[in-house]
């Protein structure tokens, strides 16, 4: 569903991105892992056609995202770190127009909507504006904006930041029950216990490489190996990692 | 008072090299502060031109002291309602909207060493203000009078104790408000009351600019009201001074040949107490309640703002769109739009406007002829532009923070402009229909006219929102470029502004003409005004819209 090739993203002499070739299938949820700085959102910022690379390409459902701009964006939601939105609306005003734009049928985007609203409990402040509404609250309406076209891709970065445990265990929820229904969910987090619980595969990056992908078994089965190779090397015998957390800190570290 | 100086010192020394890195560091706001040094210039300029006309005048006329006194009097009241203008907009941000506020709060200081930083933050910020609308009637007063160097030199500490005075004055009325009548209402009105007092001192300068004046109303006008104030009042000089303005005047007098020994001294302690008990008492104040008035002002800032029109009955705007992608857009430029407070301001302010040259012709009594609704009409249909500029020139730069949304959303460039231009084009349209209607019937124009003056705001309209629109797609206009060029997004606007004046006259002329010929060379002029607008705008959008290099 998702597919880069050789993607890469210089910034002046910077690299962001280098080379970054990955497949994500259709009804997966992928985690997307790295320090800060190491091309996240970047990367989420190429495939959702907000940045153009310098070299490589992606295709999203079989669509280019440069080529075919259109008909990629009409198959994906974006839901971004840091939610800047139209402050001048209401809650309910600004799905409505998220949904009209992406052409769902008014009355699906009610109910849709309505029930949403129910599920991450931010019906009461629906007809609020949003200039008055909190980080959390801005990122639940901006949540549910994208859930409500029902796309087939969905581009999250930091879902959960910001919300408090039951909103993020709600959206968690509503996330796995759309890869079920064959949605493909990117997804960054520094929460790896999200990552862990939640996700189908990790790829993690640092500084624009991706340094690994698979899922926890297959990355705990990887550095398995790794060491098995090194204790015969050197003969020692430490602690193993075996948490996603082990992994990252031990694959990131300079 | 150790507890107290020494962190205010520290905050005060933080803030100190905060500017100083903001000015090193930032060539951003390096040209804002020249620009406003040019804003301020140009008020220097406006006030010195009139002031010097004004003191030649009376020394040629050997005018009598009091009246001088009473007119320069009136410049300081012009002045000081400016600066106290200023000062309750800046106090209401700096003491209690900063984002600083909260920080410091949290540590461990007394608020009263929070309210002195603040104060004396407050007070800096205002110098330049005190100095460009005060200062130059003095100074011409003295080069018109040939007065000696030291009158010059005590200006300046004059006009700071003026401007302590005036702080504190102001911050304690904020703080009082804030404490005890803390309400968004309140809040908003005081706001709306500082940007009429702007606009009509804004209007008021620049007419002082660009007539004439020694034949302008406006000099005689000043001297009319300081030369009745001076028979009603007597000899101002020697009646007792209630408010500060008046102890400078008093003091500043003290130089003139003609004035009593001992003056100088006299009205120069007064104000150097005045200043030092003003602002004892607005610590006092501080003391008491501006912790309480800050919580206030916090919760009113956090609370939410419930729509008074739900999005249902708005949508009702647009019935003949339905739902849709075209209509969603206009429906959220057009929300966006009207609830921008200074925007609303400007659009009522324009409608007073219009609604009191329609009053005075009424109250004339005669009845209006074509050439009066003539004028009327290139009047409602520049308002209507004025007031549909946010929503085309500046629209896309109100969403440059969401510009994203619309980057990562299946939209093309020709339904992001046609949406634009639609939303300014129909709000414009409806301001002028109706307004021209209302004229028509008011004044009674004769009815041979009445097909050209309400066909002229639609075929202006069209053209004109379709340019200003596209104007708006310009990246430094839309703001979505690396750095912001306010300079060059001043010019542009400025210049978008003339050709919108001559488009409107050029339209005037070929209705006043009234030839099929005249009408068909309009038609021509603006679809093609249109069509290279839309093209243009589409272009520009093709490129905002794709992804970013």
């Amino acid at each position: 569903m998702i597919q880069t090739t050789n993607l890469t993203k210089y910034f002046g002499k910077l690299c962001a991105v280098d080379t970054l070739t990955l497949n994500v299938e259709a009804g997966e949820i992928f985690g997307f892992l790295g320090p800060n700085g190491a091309g996240k959102t970047t990367t989420i910022n190429m495939l959702t056609g907000l940045l153009r690379p310098t070299s490589g390409t992606a295709t999203l459902g079989g669509y280019d995202i440069q080529l075919q701009s259109l008909e990629a964006k009409s198959i994906l939601g974006l839901m971004p770190d840091t939610p800047q939105l139209y402050e001048s609306l209401s809650g309910r005003q600004f799905v409505r127009l998220i949904s009209d734009l992406y052409e769902v049928p008014p009355a699906q985007s009610e109910t849709e909507m309505a029930a949403l609203l129910e599920q991450l409990e931010l019906a009461d402040a629906a007809d609020d504006r949003i200039k008055g509404y909190s980080y959390g609250m801005q990122k639940k309406i901006l949540l549910i904006s994208v859930l409500v076209h029902h796309p087939r891709i969905l581009f999250l970065d930091e879902p959960t930041s910001g919300l408090d445990p039951r909103s993020a265990r709600t959206v968690r929820e509503i996330l796995r029950e759309r890869c079920e229904q064959g949605c493909t969910v990117f997804m960054t987090t520094h929460i790896l216990e999200i990552a862990e619980r939640l996700c189908d595969r990790v790829g993690i990056i640092s500084k624009g490489q991706l340094l690994t992908v698979g899922t926890l078994t297959e990355l705990q089965q990887k550095r398995q190996q790794a060491r098995d190779i090194g204790d015969k090397l050197q003969t020692t015998n430490e602690h193993h990692a075996t948490t996603l957390e082990d992994i990252f800190l031990e694959l990131t570290a300079d | 008072m150790h507890t107290f100086l020494t962190p205010t010192k520290i905050l005060i020394k933080a803030a100190w090299v905060g500017w100083r890195n903001t000015l090193k560091g930032h060539p951003e706001t390096r040209r804002r502060q020249l620009l406003k040094g040019i804003g301020y210039l140009i008020f220097i300029v406006a006030l010195s031109l009139l002031g010097h006309s004004i003191f030649k005048h009376l020394r040629l006329t050997e005018a009598n002291p009091a009246l001088v006194f009473n007119v320069i009097n009136g410049f300081m009241m012009f002045g000081v309602i400016i600066v106290a203008k200023e000062l309750m907009e800046s106090s209401l941000k700096i003491l209690y909207e900063a984002p600083d506020g909260a920080l410091l709060r949290t540590l461990p200081i007394q608020p009263v060493a929070i309210f002195g930083f603040k104060f004396v933050h407050l007070t800096a910020s205002r110098l330049m203000s005190i100095l460009c609308f005060l200062g130059p009637p003095w100074v011409v007063f003295g080069v018109v009078y040939a007065l000696p160097w030291h009158f010059y030199a005590a200006l300046f500490p004059a006009y700071l104790c003026l401007l302590i005075i005036l702080a504190s004055h102001v911050t304690v009325g904020m703080m009082v408000i804030a404490r005890f009548f803390s309400s968004g209402a309140l809040l908003s009105t005081l706001k709306v009351l500082g940007i009429v007092i702007g606009v009509t001192v804004g209007f008021l300068l620049s007419l002082t600019l660009f007539f004439q004046f020694d034949s302008m109303q406006i000099k005689q006008y000043f001297l009319n009201w300081a030369s009745a104030k001076t028979a009603q009042d007597g000899n101002s000089l020697t009646a007792v001074a209630w408010f500060p303005h008046q102890w400078i005047g008093k003091l500043m007098f003290s130089w003139a040949p003609e004035a009593a020994a001992g003056a100088r001294l006299r009205w120069g302690l007064l104000l150097i107490g005045g200043s030092l008990g003003s602002m004892i008492l607005a610590m006092l104040m501080a003391l008491l309640i501006y912790s309480r008035g800050w919580e206030n002002i916090r919760q009113l800032q956090s609370k939410r703002k419930p729509i008074r029109t739900s999005g249902s009955k708005l949508r009702a705007i647009f019935p003949t769109f339905g739902r849709g992608k075209m209509s969603a857009m206009m429906l959220k430029d057009f929300i966006v739009f009207i609830r921008h407070s200074g925007r609303f301001i400007a659009i009522l302010m324009l409608t007073l406007f219009l609604a009191l040259h329609i009053g005075v012709l009424l109250a004339q009594g005669r009845v209006a002829n074509a050439a009066d609704g003539k004028v009327i009409a290139v009047q409602v249909v520049l308002y209507s532009i004025l007031i549909s500029l946010g929503l085309s020139c500046g629209g896309f730069r109100e969403e440059a923070k969401t510009w994203w949304m619309l980057k990562s959303a299946p939209v093309t460039p020709k339904l992001v402009f046609s949406s634009k231009f639609l939303a300014t084009f129909l709000s414009g349209l409806i301001y002028a229909e109706v307004w021209m209607l209302i004229t028509v019937i008011l004044l009674q124009i004769p009815a041979g006219v009445w097909m050209q003056l309400l066909l002229m705001p639609i075929v202006t309209l069209i053209a004109v929102s379709a340019l200003n629109t596209a104007v708006g797609t310009l990246p430094w206009m839309a703001n979505l470029v690396d750095e912001p060029k306010p300079l060059l997004r001043g010019l542009t606007f400025l210049f978008t502004i003339i050709v919108n004046i001559g488009l409107v006259i050029v339209s005037m002329i070929a209705f006043d003409l009234s030839g099929i010929g005249w009408f068909v060379g309009l038609l021509v002029l603006l679809s093609g005004v249109f069509a290279i607008s839309y093209r243009w705008g589409t272009n520009n959008l093709h490129k905002l819209l794709a992804a970013q290099a």
